[in-house]
This record gives structure tokens, sequence and C-alpha cells, in this order.
């Protein structure tokens, strides 16, 4: 589904501040998968998406998804961004925002306008679609940027540290909603966190990025029993013992 | 969760209306009493009252509504094509790098000319008619249109941008659907700079022209005259002040109304 080959990534090349964000980097996510990229704050884990989305052209190495080098942005892939508030576009309604996209698709007024309802139903927001982002809370405004990359039917979702910005149980609240809605569709989901426990209680993998210049330290399996569950994840040993493994690579003290 | 609820924007004192009206009135007091005393010449100011009622009776004149209507005209006109133009114009020079440093020195160069200097030269070249006013309006209503679009494009969140990007969205479709949306709130508050701007033009060129209609050519006329009817002159001059108050409100108002998304925004800001 999607190969990272050798990827580097240099910001002011040739230049005495020229920042390594990114050397080496060799990663692969098979299809339905739904990998968290952890690392360090400041690691290169925004410039490792915007590479994936085509956002940027990386100085080294290649990109593929669906077995096509990517140059600009792939089809059939989805951004959610961390800043809802600045992502989502306030003149525009709710049902707006997340039909827009859509006129990439061959789609009419018709069904633009009922994808983008059934959207938001799934993320608990039916009826909120002739409201304005401005109106809405933190969380419901990043469901409504959810919802938006899921009525765009992706096949391949990137979520740029998507919980960051929000309060610890609407955090909760979110994290459910990602695992709930990979059930319903068929998408593989890359989700960088920078929390170490949001990244094994969602992922079915995690992967363990270094301090800048980023590379892959660690790639663990995650076998934890489903569905997942805020409460009893938490508690189960295995949880426990996989957020201290990804701990302490974070933190760059690897027992393996 | 729950909806936020927003504090409708409190307007600022001086802009309740009831304030403004009082400090009006109290204005055209002191013009009664200054005249009435005798401590300026009556022939010079007028009591606020006769200038007023003069003002009024001359709606019912066919010739000065004919003036009015005139001017209108150039005003809109002028003010329209001026907003044609500079929107493609700000967002061209406001998106292409290259073409906004090729045209810089020109700009630069024709933007500090005051517009009514022009009044003459445009006369020379193509006459005093309708033609001549609009020209110049739309000279000079085009800078802060202008100006306005390309400060808002610079403002525009790249995040948006990249957002739309991000659903495979080419440069073309982030500038229409993104960008000038988002630099909407600053181009309506160049056009509403330009309105000024635009009506102070249309009565200056009919001032210079002194011939044909409008209302500055009235004035004109009222101001030449032997004696000069300084109350003719006042009432024209209430009239354009009056529309020139009354197309600022309509305009703030709109803006309060259509942006209040980006007015939610800046308060969240700041």
């Amino acid at each position: 589904m999607l190969e990272i080959d050798n990827l580097s990534h240099v910001y002011g090349g040739g230049t005495p501040n020229a920042h390594h964000a990114i050397e080496g980097l060799n990663l692969s996510v098979a299809a339905g998968e739904l990998l968290c990229i952890v690392g360090p704050s400041g690691c290169g884990k925004s410039t490792l998406l915007r590479s994936i989305a085509g956002l940027i052209q990386p100085t080294g190495g290649q990109v593929r998804v669906e077995g096509n080098l990517v140059r600009q942005t792939p089809d059939n892939l989805a951004v959610v961004f961390q800043d809802y508030s600045r992502s989502l576009f306030p003149w525009m309604s709710v049902a707006d925002n997340v039909a827009l996209p859509l006129r990439r698709k061959n789609m009419d007024k018709k069904q633009r306008r009922e994808a983008a309802a059934e959207a938001l139903e799934s993320v608990g927001l039916a009826g909120a679609g002739r409201k304005y982002p401005f109106q809405l809370s933190g969380g419901m405004q990043q469901r409504v940027a959810i919802a938006r990359a899921l009525a765009y039917r992706p096949t391949l979702l990137l979520m740029d540290e998507p919980f960051g910005s929000v309060d610890a149980q609407t955090r909760e609240d979110l994290e459910d909603l990602v695992l709930k809605v990979r059930g319903h569709h068929q998408m593989t989901i890359v989700l960088i966190t920078h929390d170490i426990d949001e990244s094994v209680y969602v992922g079915d993998r995690v992967v363990v990025l270094s301090k800048a210049p980023a590379h892959v330290v660690g790639d663990l399996k995650v076998d934890l029993p489903a569905p997942r569950d805020q409460i009893s994840t938490r508690e189960h040993p295995d949880f426990v013992h996989l957020r201290a493994e990804v701990g302490r690579l974070v933190r760059g003290h690897a027992t393996v | 969760m729950s909806t936020q609820t927003l504090p409708r924007p409190r307007p600022a004192a001086s802009s309740r209306w009831y304030r403004r009206a009082a400090g009006a009135l109290a204005f055209a007091a002191l013009i009664e009493l200054v005249s009435r005393t005798g401590l300026a010449d009556r022939e010079f100011l007028p009591p606020a009252s006769e200038i007023v009622g003069r003002a009024v009776a001359l709606l019912l004149d066919p010739a000065f509504r004919a003036h009015a209507l005139t001017s209108l005209l150039a005003w809109a006109i002028g003010l329209c094509v001026a907003a044609l133009l500079a929107v493609p114009l700000g967002l061209l020079l406001g998106s292409v790098p290259v073409i906004d440093a090729a045209t810089r020195s020109v700009v630069e160069f024709l933007r500090p000319i005051p517009s009514v200097a022009l009044i003459p030269l445009v006369a020379l070249v193509i006459g005093t008619g309708l033609q001549h006013r609009i020209t110049l309006v739309v000279y000079a209503s085009l800078w802060p249109i202008l100006y306005n679009t390309m400060y808002g494009l610079r403002g525009v969140d790249p995040l948006a941008k990249e957002s739309l990007r991000a659903y495979g969205f080419g440069p073309l479709a982030v500038l229409l659907r993104v960008s000038l949306p988002s630099a909407t709130p600053f181009i309506t508050t160049g056009f509403r700079l330009a309105a000024g701007v635009a009506l102070i033009l249309t009565v200056s060129t009919e001032i210079v022209a002194g011939r044909g209609e409008g209302i500055g050519v009235f004035i004109f006329f009222a101001g030449i005259a032997v004696p000069a009817r300084m109350t003719d002159i006042l009432a024209g001059v209430f009239w354009v002040g009056l529309f020139g108050v009354a197309v600022n409100a309509l305009l703030v108002a709109v803006e309060r109304r259509a942006f209040r998304w980006h007015h939610a925004r800046l308060g969240e800001r700041s």
C-alpha cells in the first residue's frame, strides 16, 4: 500500500542553517493497516506526512502509494491536520466544508450533499451541517475534519497529531471514533502522534522515529484484544508492557 | 460537547447610532447659533435649519434631481469598474510574485499621484463628459481595492491552502476556493474605502469641469453666481455628505453580517 524507500529531506539545503529533518527512512505499510508513528517533538513527523501526501518534494528517496511514485498528491488520499480551526474553511457551513473535496470526484451536487450528510452522521454530527465551524467546540470541529476525510472515501488516510489540540475526554472519544470508522471503511490509516499511550491504544502497529534527522528506531506489532476499550485495554498487561517499550524507544533507551 | 455561544460583538460606543446622531444634531445647533446671533456673516454661513430646509426643497426640483442622478451614475459605474479591474489584478499580483516584482516600480510611481491632480490632464485627453468622471473615479478607486486584495491574500493561512491541496486541488482551485474567500473581508473593506474616494473624485471632477450635469456642477454654479448662493452650495454639500455616510454605514453593516466568521476568528485570536 505505502512504501517509503530511503527517504531524506533537508530544509535549506546547501546553507549553513540546513536542517536535516529525515534521513534514510524506510517504512512499508500494508493495506488496511492502522499504523501509528511516534517520535520526539520536532523529529520530522510532519515532514514525513507531507512527503507522503505529496505536499512537499523530499530531497532524497522515494514514496510509493499503491505502487505509484508520489510526485503530487495521490488520488484517494485524505489528510486530517492537528489544527482544525485552520484547516476547516470558516466561510463555509459544516456541510459545505465536508462536501468541497468531493468536487474532485465524479459526483453531482445531490450526491455530494448526501455523502457529506452521511459522513457527518458517522462522526456523530448529524444535523450540524448548517452550522458554521466557529459555532462548534474544538472536538466537534475536529470531527468535521474527520468527516470531510471520510466522505472522500480515501484508501489512505493520513492524520497529523489529530487529537493534539483537544481536551483529554474529547481525545478519548475521538480515538474511539477512529477505531470505529476504520471498521466501516476499508482504509489504510497512518496516524502521527507524540502521545505514546495513544499510539499503542489506537495502532495495529507502532513505528518509533528517532530525533531529527528522523529514521525508524523501532517497529512494534500491537496485539491487543479487540474491541479496544479505554479502561480495560489500558490496564491490559500487554498494553502496559508495550507502552513502556515504546517509551524507552522514544527516549532513546531501547532495551532490545 | 456543547455548542459554543458566541457573544454578539458589542459595537464600540462611538459607533452607536444615537450617539452619532446626537453629535450631528449638536453640530447643527452650533451652526444655527453662530449664524442666528450674527457671530458669523449669514451670507457665508446660513442657519442649519435653512440649509436643511433648502436641501429638502431641492429634492422636489427636477433639475437638481437630474444633477444628483448624473453624479450617482458616474460614482456607481466608476466604482464597479474599479472593483472589476482591481480584484482580478490583485489576485494576479498577489499570487504571482514574478508579475508583482515586474510591475512594482510602475505601481509605486502611479500610486502617490493625487488623483485630483489628474483632472485637467484627463479632461484634455477625453473631454469633460461622463467618461471624464468615470475614468478618474476608476483610477482613484482602484488603489484601495487593489491593495486590500493583495494584503488579504498575504494573510491567507498556508494550512488552509494545504488542506485543499491535500485533496488534489491545483493552484487555481486553491486561489479561487480558499485564497479569494479568505481575503473577501479585506477586499470589502477596500471597496468601502474606495466608495468614499470615488465620491470625492466624482464631485471634484464635476466642480473642475464646471459644465454638464452633476452635484459638483450645481455647487460650482451656485458658487460663481453673484451674489453666491451659499444656501444652495451647503445644501448640495449636505446631500453629498449624507450619501457618503449612508453608503459607509451600509457597507459596514454588510461586513458585520457577511463576515461573522471573520470577526469570530479575530476575537478568538486576540
